[in-house]
């Protein structure tokens, strides 16, 4: 959070969005803006509606016939909700890791390059030029480079998350919807996540739901806070977290139980 | 003790892996042979007599009836194969593809669940009712149609078993709902895929059959004594043809593929076997 930058046009812009699974509420009237290329990260106690909110954002509920969605986003003022998007180019303009890293059968090479190969890309070279432009992005072409023809069901936790997040930015998208992304990590392997995340903030507009508040404050320009199904407070993360305008928020960053 | 614990399930992995390679050979084996018996039978009688509606009277006693079998199954399966896939893939996944899917799931495990030798008779009684009298192709498209339900069921529970974090993430990276069955569904379903087909083929082969017997491929044995099991069915074969050059090799076939079956069904036993293996980290 030390370098200066400048405010940028906003990216998103969600306005009253509501989810529901069933009769479960599960959002209540959302709305907040991003700006171009900030991190905007998302606390909240389990269950609040951090993922259910990153999922409504690329339009993955769509999968679940049990979810329905209100409300609108705009990416770059354009309504996303609408029937006539076509939902494959808003996900590969609207990214997204998630939590677990799921691994697609084949290489390494294979998972980096899979969105490509699924917009039509068949070219061999051009598929790895990809692979490695991923990795150098976010520094992990030293790392992961020799590993591009292994099996990438084999590879370690900490690697199966890096792979995916390079393989979501393979495909260069504007924005990147992060899933707690350290969980079930080690502090050492949570920090070199971090350190990837951190160079994507140069050049994405990340939304990161996470678990871990340090984390947050460490990433994110905006914080929002969340509980039951709505936003509590936003704010600019330092101002947040020293001096949070409500008290639910202030009882969370405390460690105290949130109240039923 | 620990050492112990976990070297025991090892040597059994070594046992399979060394077994499992002899007991694919000898399979093969059994069906070359078998096709190469048949091919020649056919060759003698001549290979446009499969088409022909005068295959069911012609002689060749029990040749006649695998002949029809075999042909029957090897048309039917990649046709159910094929069809009962892809329709697997379209109800791989309920978030993929809507919730309509979920119904047509139950309805076509209830279908699937009806042995497909069932099936394949009511065809052919259906087929007797309205005169059909069905030449070979005509009997592999009814078998392949009573078979497709089973294959689809087989085919749709070892892909959705995978299903749901894998579509969902290749979803996410902007893939259309197409892609995800074949370039993720399928590859990833991989040899459950193909257990899935052959579990399907082995009780195709049944129905095969019943379709064949029924459309006029009498069992005709040459001996008089009924067999009841694979091994005097091969032993009387053996003894009692006539024509040892014609019926010969199919009996010895029958004999190794018994001995196959039970090595086979001696191999699933032991692997079904609980192991108790104690991890020593």
């Amino acid at each position: 959070m030390t370098e200066e930058r400048t405010p940028l046009e906003t990216k998103i812009e969600v306005g009253k969005l509501n989810v529901w699974f069933g009769e479960h509420r599960a959002l209540r009237d959302i709305s907040f803006s991003a700006a171009t290329k900030t991190a905007t990260s998302l606390i909240g106690p389990g269950g609040c509606g951090k993922t259910t909110l990153l999922r409504a954002l690329n339009r993955m509920h769509d999968l679940n016939p049990d979810a329905r969605v209100q409300g609108s986003v705009k990416i770059d003022g354009a309504e996303m909700l609408g029937p006539g998007v076509d939902t494959s180019k808003l996900r590969r303009v609207v990214g997204m890791i998630f939590s677990t890293p799921t691994m697609l059968p084949g290489t390494v090479a294979n998972n980096i390059a899979f969105g490509l190969a699924a917009r039509g890309v068949r070219n061999k070279q051009t598929l790895a030029q990809a692979c490695e432009r991923a990795l150098r992005r976010i520094a992990l072409w030293d790392q992961l480079g020799r590993t591009l023809q292994m099996q990438a069901a084999t590879l370690p936790l900490d690697l199966q998350k890096r792979v995916s997040i390079a393989r979501a930015i393979a495909i260069e998208p504007e924005v990147l919807l992060v899933d707690d992304p350290t969980a079930g990590l080690d502090p050492v392997a949570a920090l070199a996540v971090e350190d990837v995340l951190t160079r994507l903030r140069r050049d994405h507009t990340l939304i990161i739901a996470t678990n871990d508040l340090q984390q947050a404050a460490r990433l994110a320009d905006i914080t929002m806070f969340m509980s039951g199904g709505e936003i509590v407070e936003k704010g600019e993360t330092p101002l947040l977290f020293n001096k949070p305008g409500d008290l639910r928020t202030e009882a969370f960053l405390a460690g105290a139980p949130p109240k039923s | 003790m620990a050492m112990r614990a976990v070297a025991a399930p090892q040597s059994r992995d070594t046992l399979q892996q060394s077994v499992l390679p002899w007991l694919l050979g000898v399979c093969v084996a059994v069906l070359a042979a078998s096709t190469i018996f048949i091919s020649g039978w056919l060759a003698i009688k001549g290979f446009a007599s499969l088409l022909s509606p005068n295959f069911w009277g012609m002689s060749g006693g029990i040749l006649r009836l695998l002949t029809a079998t075999l042909f029957i199954t090897l048309l039917a399966l990649p046709i159910a194969a094929i069809v009962g896939g892809l329709a697997a893939g379209a109800l791989a996944d309920e978030r993929i593809f809507g919730a309509g899917v979920r119904s047509m799931r139950r309805w076509l495990t209830l279908l699937g669940s009806i042995p497909t030798i069932v099936i394949a008779t009511a065809i052919v009684v259906v087929a007797g009712a309205i005169s059909w009298h069905p030449n070979l192709v005509g009997a592999s498209l009814a078998v392949a149609i009573a078979s497709t339900p089973l294959m689809t069921a087989l085919a749709a529970s070892v892909i959705g078993s995978s299903a749901s974090p894998v579509g969902e993430t290749a979803i996410a990276l902007g893939a259309s709902p197409a892609f995800v069955v074949l370039r993720v569904l399928l590859p990833r379903a991989g040899l459950r895929f193909g257990g899935a087909i052959t579990l399907g083929a082995t009780n195709m082969i049944g129905g095969a059959a019943v379709v064949a017997i029924a459309a006029g491929a009498m069992a005709q044995l040459p001996g008089s004594q009924d067999p009841i099991g694979a091994w005097p069915f091969a032993v009387q074969l053996w003894l009692q043809a006539p024509d040892v050059k014609l019926y010969g090799a199919t009996a010895a076939g029958a004999l190794v593929l018994t001995i196959l079956l039970w090595l086979v069904q001696g191999f699933g036993l032991l692997r079904a076997t609980p192991t108790t293996s104690t991890e020593s980290r």
